[in-house]
């Protein structure tokens, strides 16, 4: 049996999904929720469900299931929300994560003003998970250009009590106890946005983007200003921006595989126009946890005032491995060689917030 | 019997006709809690948690020249007619 690869890409104006059987030549096979604003859409690999968090002006964010990879789409009964008197509500939905393999009806929702919710019923009712505002750094976190959103989650793979969340501002925390209760993991990562000599602080970083490697307990960070590694679950960060351009950036993504290679696309900082450097779009490769960095930019535009937010980055388990990445201009990118060389598959759409890949079997 | 206008694309998710004949109710509230006993969420898409209206919608009831705003909970007949309409918005 044959498995086509379909790329969802949600844009300021709806979710897009591409569909390729070979990876080289893509047909535009579908658009769900037009007008609507998709921050986050995935596919279930327990189930091979897909799920997505339009986020409609009019009528405010709603979770999203489709049992046939997006034909058809039904709306869950509730979406979360805070209760009638709490000071915050729910205006938008950042992030989507399945639940482990054992309990296929749980699936957890970060949202903005940041909080993470969770389904036990597949998506029919959901509950906020309150020690995350509950946090006694909850008062530091605050809104970055984006919005207050809790916009990363992951879930350990070894140790299945474990999770971790990024918001922004706020910065990044460790869950020891299945997302009951939770610890800042902040030390050493730079907020260059604070006063000197306050630049350290327990909370309070703006995290554009964290992720999980391949080596348990090694995750990669892109802060705003910054990229960091971690080889402690987040205890300590080192930073590894050394030999870049600029070290401001939104996405990372790591290789599936290999530990020690990672990706990012660096924009310029305060001052450079948040475009890539030079106007030069390119995606920078480490092989070695981030002594050293590699500019690959084959096949990828010039004079390019553009930029890549923080989850319209992805890659997959193949090898070489297959990268893809959408950008603020609507033009969507994509590389069967590990980075080396680029194609792009569709230009115009929407601002794009989010690529990920799914499967279909043909 | 109160007549409700949703707007079109809202009424198409939940495979609901357009206009909707229903039982009456005191207030917009309780018309749509009602409603949404049979199509679930669909107030959640109208009324924020708080009760109110969602900043980017109108609601006309019957002759009213202006938009019910703010709060849901002012008073229906028994023979309103009611339009919610998506407000101006572009870009």
């Amino acid at each position: 049996m044959a498995t086509d690869t379909i790329l969802l890409v949600g844009t300021a104006k709806g979710l897009f999904r591409f569909r390729s059987h070979d990876r080289r030549v893509w047909r535009q096979d579908g658009l769900d929720f037009p007008e609507e604003p998709v921050y986050s859409a995935i596919q279930d690999a327990r189930s091979g469900m897909l799920w997505a968090a339009p986020n409609s002006i009019f009528y405010g964010p709603q979770i999203r299931r489709s049992r046939d990879l997006g034909a058809t789409w039904e709306a869950s009964a509730e979406t979360p929300a805070y209760a009638k008197d709490d000071p915050e509500a729910v205006t938008r939905i950042w992030s989507l994560l399945p639940g482990p393999a054992a309990q296929p009806a749980v699936l957890y929702a970060g949202v903005e003003a940041s909080g993470l919710f969770r389904t036990d019923d597949g998506g029919d009712s959901w509950q906020e998970m309150t020690g995350v505002r509950r946090h006694a750094t909850h008062d530091l976190w605050g809104a970055g250009f984006g919005g207050k959103c809790l916009h990363t989650l992951a879930q350990d793979p070894v140790r299945a009590e474990r999770m971790y969340f990024a918001c922004s501002t706020g910065g990044f925390y460790r869950s020891d106890d299945h997302g009951i209760s939770w610890s800042a993991k902040n030390q050493g990562i730079r907020a260059d946005f604070l006063p000197e000599g306050r630049q350290y602080p327990e909370a309070g970083q703006c995290v554009h983007k964290f992720t999980l490697s391949a080596k348990p307990g090694r995750l990669y960070l892109q802060n705003h200003g910054g990229v960091y590694r971690s080889d402690d679950s987040g205890d300590s960060w080192v930073d590894i921006g050394q030999g870049l351009p600029s070290d401001f950036g939104f996405p990372i993504v790591a290789h599936a595989d290999r530990p020690d290679t990672a990706y990012i696309i660096p924009l310029g900082g305060a001052g450079g126009g948040r475009w890539p450097p030079d106007a030069k779009l390119s995606i920078y490769r480490t092989d070695d946890a981030g002594a050293t960095w590699q500019a690959m930019r084959q096949g990828l535009p010039v004079n390019a005032y553009t930029g890549v937010l923080r989850d319209a980055f992805r890659t997959d388990s193949s090898d070489p491995s297959s990268l893809y990445f959408g950008t603020t201009s609507g033009s969507l990118f994509a590389s069967q060689d590990a980075g080396e060389h680029w194609q792009e598959i569709s230009a115009h759409l929407p601002r794009i917030h989010c690529v990920q890949t799914a499967t279909a079997k043909t | 019997m109160i007549r409700l206008h949703l707007p079109q694309d809202l009424a198409t998710q939940y495979g609901l006709g357009n206009p909707l004949e229903l039982a009456p109710a005191s207030t917009l509230v309780g018309l749509l809690a009602e409603l949404s006993r049979t199509h679930p969420g669909l107030a959640s898409r109208l009324l924020l948690s708080d009760g109110s209206i969602r900043p980017h919608l109108n609601v006309f009831v019957t002759d009213a020249a202006a938009p019910m705003q703010g709060r849901a909970d002012t008073s229906l007949g028994s023979d309103d007619e009611i339009w919610v309409i998506r407000a101006v918005s572009g870009g």
